[in-house]
């Protein structure tokens, strides 16, 4: 038939039935075509064809550009020559392909990653997942054999290729019998379990990534690649083709949902594989294509219960109930490992009960009692409704009848409590000195409420927000940086570690970005460097992850990278410190681009450009990228000082700076331009202490300025100013140590202090007093060591005092006194950990003066 | 497209005059366009890290200069770049295809892989060239999105009709050639 004639016709009725829901069409459809059957028939066909033909159109076409692209590459990929596509996903396109020089061909499918997900991260990302995924030995893996970059950058996979079908077709076409079908499926378990024990987790296990073949053996593909790529886990709405949930209908409800993917998620997908198996049919089927609906779908609506769906009464019971428990709604409701879920098919297999069957009735009792009881909590003692028959469920409503009033009570109070800026209060009375009790008692009653608020709480979004807020504002006030007044690291800890959990679930990105530099910052003070890195990573993972960063996002992300470089930078590789850090001052200097006069913009690219300098000279050692760097960040930091004087930051941050150089100066051998940076930044922070008796990062700065200037002064032989200097720098840090009894952070700087002090005495015809000093720094470095005698930091500086004393004693012309100083040192430095190269050094340096004693 | 229509009207205008520089002006629009042109798969949304399209670019671009076709305006620069990228990839195909049946490419996969993502651009190209005859603004709504690349609001303001008429042409087209294309044979 030609539809030339009725074309126009054909399109009238088309958009108008389009619009109508399908079980509306027909009727439409015969109302407006009385005696034309044919036209109605061929609209039919038109919109039958408009349902089915899904995103055709742009697969063909990017298909078709894929080919020609590769031949115009000649079809090379590094040692590989592209024969042609054999599938594509979300990810990229799947060449098979062989190697290009080997006189036998050895065939292996190649991933190419498609060009708008490939970015620097990813890059990163690939190249440290690659290791572990080519350590996964399994036959049920498929393995990947080798990786790259194109020379644009794209990365591509080379993997095993496997030769055969996917597992559903298998199934199918040999018509396999439940028990069969059944030992396939715990083969496909076996493979992934053996991945969770190497911390590997899937995240994309469907049908088409499961291939079995003519043996009967199955291999899984793509094992962990979507965990690289980061993709699998956002809401189904998006404005582009390219969906960031890569399979929707295999999709979880944590993925759909941007909460934590992890195990749970595989034996979700492990589920809706077996389903799929057994009854024949998809678990999941979109008749929307709204994606709205299509959440709630997987989020909310179970599926029909797989005997029913592809009927076959004999997955009735045990085997239904197995399946729906893996592909629960809720993670934790589901099997809790890979081998709990084979277990059970192995118990099934042996025809004894399952454990899936057992928790069903508690468990649609319990879901049941947690809805209902929050608004009721929340209105005012209604009468709870229980409509459950089972017996347990019945006690369970019954002692939570006379458990609500109660905690109606309690929960008002702890709402009104977080509400009432009691956590605002705390902080300015924080302010004030030797309230220290007062705030340990406020900070132990905040805590009271919040855990009163969280455990009636039954999940309400609302009350978590004020929960997460609450912890955030908790566990800045229990360890605030710079000071550590009530030092209680660990319960700041614990408040931002709980605070990140509800973030978490309460599915707000921003804060648990926020929250994880939280922690960064909170585990540095710490200590615990390898943790603060991780943290730090996280939260720059996470920023990287929005699908749009918006300016306050972006410069979050680049203050983020900020800290990441400056924690890393006293590690030993100094590559990622250094990267991070360039990413960071690239970042800034574009958002300062977009706003030139954004004051916080211009802070922080000097905060930014400061660190970079710092890694470049005292990691890198380029002291001309340093000067470089400093300067550029000096002059933001002299802008912004001069335009806001009352502004303190921008005053302590132009000191910092000014001493940067001054150091840079100094290790460079010019202690002349050094003083005069130290004069200055000294000046500015003792204007800035004297106008602030509170403020101890400026008081410390105070004394630590001080002691940078003395010890350049006595280098250019201006020894009474560097004495006078030297005893300011000391009652700086005595008045400190007064405030502050508990901290190790005054002492270490006494140490030094008193240290460089009796050097310079001693040098300068003064041992007896010199002695004295060094002998005080000493007894310093003693209780240091003594107090924590892993850390490294006070060995060292314990240490220093050693080699001092040991120089002081040789020019006494006491040589074994001397000696015993050196033997002293060369033990401390001796690590436990293991041989530090910047000891090592000293080490050797300190053995030469040993053996020059034993002459 | 961020750029105004404007300018490039003008360039277009000039260069029909006979302004050779007027060329220049256009050719890294032209450039930005065949590039988004390539295929979703080969290329990324700011610009970083493209599998090269370069050769397909170039190609398309030595085709589009030696046109000797009048510029109107820009809807005929691009309707014209999106029909000859289509081009390309039709003959690339075909000349793919030829190879694969000349026994080029020995291959010995089972098939559950190869028919679902056996390249149908031949089969594509015949049903929109028999679609053109029956509705030629709906073949070219068709070209403008899928080898063009173009929004809808583009599509829309190049062919001077409403979002919604487009968003109603392309369900039809869509529906019509998925239709047709069941019906014809698969090319080999």
């Amino acid at each position: 038939m030609s539809d030339k004639a009725d074309w126009r016709r054909i399109e009238e009725l088309f958009d108008a039935a389009s619009a109508l829901p399908t079980s509306a069409q027909d009727k439409y459809l015969d109302e407006h075509c009385v005696g034309q059957s044919e036209l109605a028939a061929r609209v039919r066909a038109l919109l039958c064809a408009s349902r089915d033909a899904g995103n055709f159109l742009d697969q063909t076409v990017s298909s078709a550009a894929a080919t020609a692209w590769i031949d115009r590459q000649g079809s090379r990929l590094g040692a590989y020559r592209l024969l042609h596509e054999i599938g594509h996903g979300g990810m990229g396109r799947v060449y098979l392909a062989e190697r290009a020089d080997e006189q036998y061909s050895l065939k292996v499918a190649i991933k190419i990653v498609r060009g708008d997900l490939a970015s620097p991260a990813i890059l990163q990302r690939f190249r440290m997942e690659r290791q572990i995924l080519a350590n996964l030995h399994h036959p049920g893996i498929a393995r990947l054999l080798d990786g790259g970059a194109t020379d644009t950058g794209t990365p591509y996979l080379v993997m095993e290729f496997v030769d055969g079908i996917s597992v559903d077709r298998f199934c199918k076409e040999r018509s396999l019998s439940i028990p069969d079908t059944l030992k396939l499926f715990r083969r496909i378990c076996s493979a992934v379990s053996y991945a969770h024990r190497n911390l590997v987790v899937h995240r994309d296990i469907k049908p088409a990534n499961v291939l079995v073949t003519s043996e009967g053996l199955p291999r899984l593909l793509d094992f962990g690649i979507a965990k690289v790529l980061d993709v699998n886990s956002g809401p189904i709405a998006t404005t582009r083709q390219s969906d960031r949930v890569m399979t929707p209908e295999y999709a979880s409800p944590e993925q759909v949902l941007g909460n934590p993917v992890a195990v749970p998620s595989d034996i979700f997908m492990l589920g809706l594989l077996l389903y799929e198996l057994l009854s024949g049919v998809p678990a999941i089927r979109f008749t929307s294509t709204k994606p709205s609906d299509r959440e709630r779908l997987i989020c909310e609506t179970d599926p029909p219960l797989p005997s029913i769906v592809g009927g076959n009464k004999k997955l009735a019971g045990d085997l239904d109930a197995i399946v729906m428990k893996a592909i629960r709604k809720e993670p934790d409701r589901r099997y809790a490992s890979v081998e709990q879920f084979d277990n059970d098919i192995a118990r099934w297999l042996d025809g004894l009960p399952v454990e899936a069957r057992t928790g069903a009735w508690t468990y649609r009792a319990s879901k049941l009692l947690r809805r209902r009881l929050v608004p009721i909590l929340l209105a005012s003692g209604v009468a709870l409704i229980v409509g459950i028959s089972a017996f347990t469920s019945l006690q369970s409503a019954h002692r939570a009848n006379q458990a609500a009033e109660q905690s109606r009570v309690r929960l008002q109070s702890a709402l009104a409590m977080a509400n009432s800026s009691l956590l605002d209060i705390h902080a300015e009375v924080s302010e004030l000195a030797g309230s220290t009790k007062a705030r340990g008692l406020i900070v132990q009653r905040t805590l009271q409420s919040l855990a009163d608020l969280e455990k009636n709480s039954e999940g309400d979004p609302q009350v978590q927000l004020v929960l997460a807020v609450a912890y955030e504002k908790l566990s800045d006030i229990q360890y605030r940086d710079g000071s550590d007044h009530l030092g209680d690291t660990q319960a700041a800890e614990a408040s931002a570690k709980r605070a990140l959990q509800l973030r978490e679930r309460l599915q707000q990105p921003a804060a648990i970005a926020a929250d994880l530099v939280r922690l960064g910052e909170l585990y540095r003070h710490m200590r615990r460097d390898a943790d603060s890195i991780e943290a730090f990573r996280s939260a720059v993972a996470k920023y990287e992850s929005f699908p749009k960063l918006d300016r306050p996002a972006r410069a979050a992300l680049a203050k983020a990278r900020g800290k990441l470089a400056s924690i890393l930078a006293t590690q030993a590789d100094v590559q990622p410190a250094l990267e991070q850090i360039q990413l960071a001052v690239h970042d800034q200097r574009a958002l300062l681009k977009d706003a030139p006069h954004d004051k916080s913009a211009r802070e922080e690219i000097g905060k930014a450009l400061s660190t970079l300098g710092e890694i470049e000279r005292d990691q890198i050692k380029d002291f001309a990228a340093a000067f470089q760097s400093f300067n550029e960040g000096l002059a933001f930091a002299r802008a912004l000082a001069a335009e806001d004087p009352g502004a303190r930051q921008y005053r302590t941050q132009l000191a910092s700076i000014l001493s940067n150089l001054g150091h840079t100066w100094f290790q460079r051998g010019e202690p002349l331009p050094a003083i005069a940076f130290y004069r200055e930044s000294l000046g500015l922070v003792q204007t800035l202490a004297a106008s602030d008796p509170n403020d101890a990062r400026s008081n410390r700065s105070v004394a630590i300025h001080s002691t940078n200037l003395a010890l350049a002064l006595s280098r250019i032989g201006r020894v009474a100013q560097a004495e006078l200097t030297f005893r300011d720098a000391i009652r700086v840090h005595e008045t400190i140590r007064g405030k502050n009894p508990e901290s190790f952070l005054p002492i270490l700087d006494l140490a030094f202090a008193h240290s460089a002090l009796g050097q310079l005495l001693l040098r300068n015809g003064n041992p007896a007093d010199g002695r004295r000093q060094l002998e005080e720094a000493k007894n310093l470095g003693d209780a240091l060591v003594r107090q924590d005698p892993t850390n490294s930091l006070y060995r060292l500086r314990l240490a220093n005092v050693h080699e001092a004393l040991g120089d002081a004693r040789k020019l006494a012309g006491a040589c074994p006194d001397a000696l015993s100083h050196y033997q002293h040192a060369i033990d401390l430095l001796q690590s436990p950990a293991g041989p530090d190269s910047g000891f090592a050094i000293k080490t050797r340096d300190l053995t030469r003066k040993l053996a020059s004693c034993k002459k | 497209m961020e750029e105004p229509a404007q300018p490039i009207t003008e360039l277009l205008r000039s260069w029909r005059a006979g302004d050779e520089s007027a060329l220049q002006a256009l050719v890294p629009i032209i450039y930005q366009q065949l590039y988004k042109l390539a295929g979703y798969s080969l290329q990324s949304e700011n610009g970083r890290h493209t599998l090269s399209p370069t050769a397909l670019v170039h190609e398309a671009y030595l085709r589009l200069i030696d046109t000797d076709v009048p510029w109107q305006d820009r809807v005929h620069l691009f309707a014209v770049a999106a029909r000859m990228m289509r081009r390309i990839l039709v003959d690339h195909a075909r000349a793919h295809a030829r190879l694969k049946r000349g026994g080029g490419l020995r291959v010995t996969l089972s098939d559950a892989i190869a028919p679902q993502t056996e390249p149908r651009i031949l089969d594509l190209n015949d049903a929109l060239t028999r679609l053109a005859e029956l509705d030629p603004r709906k073949c070219e709504v068709i070209e403008l999105t899928y080898f063009g690349g173009l929004t809808y609001a583009e599509i829309a303001h190049i062919l001077r009709i409403s979002e919604a008429t487009v968003h109603r042409d392309l369900a039809l087209a869509k529906a019509w050639l998925y239709d047709d294309m069941k019906a014809s044979p698969i090319h080999e």
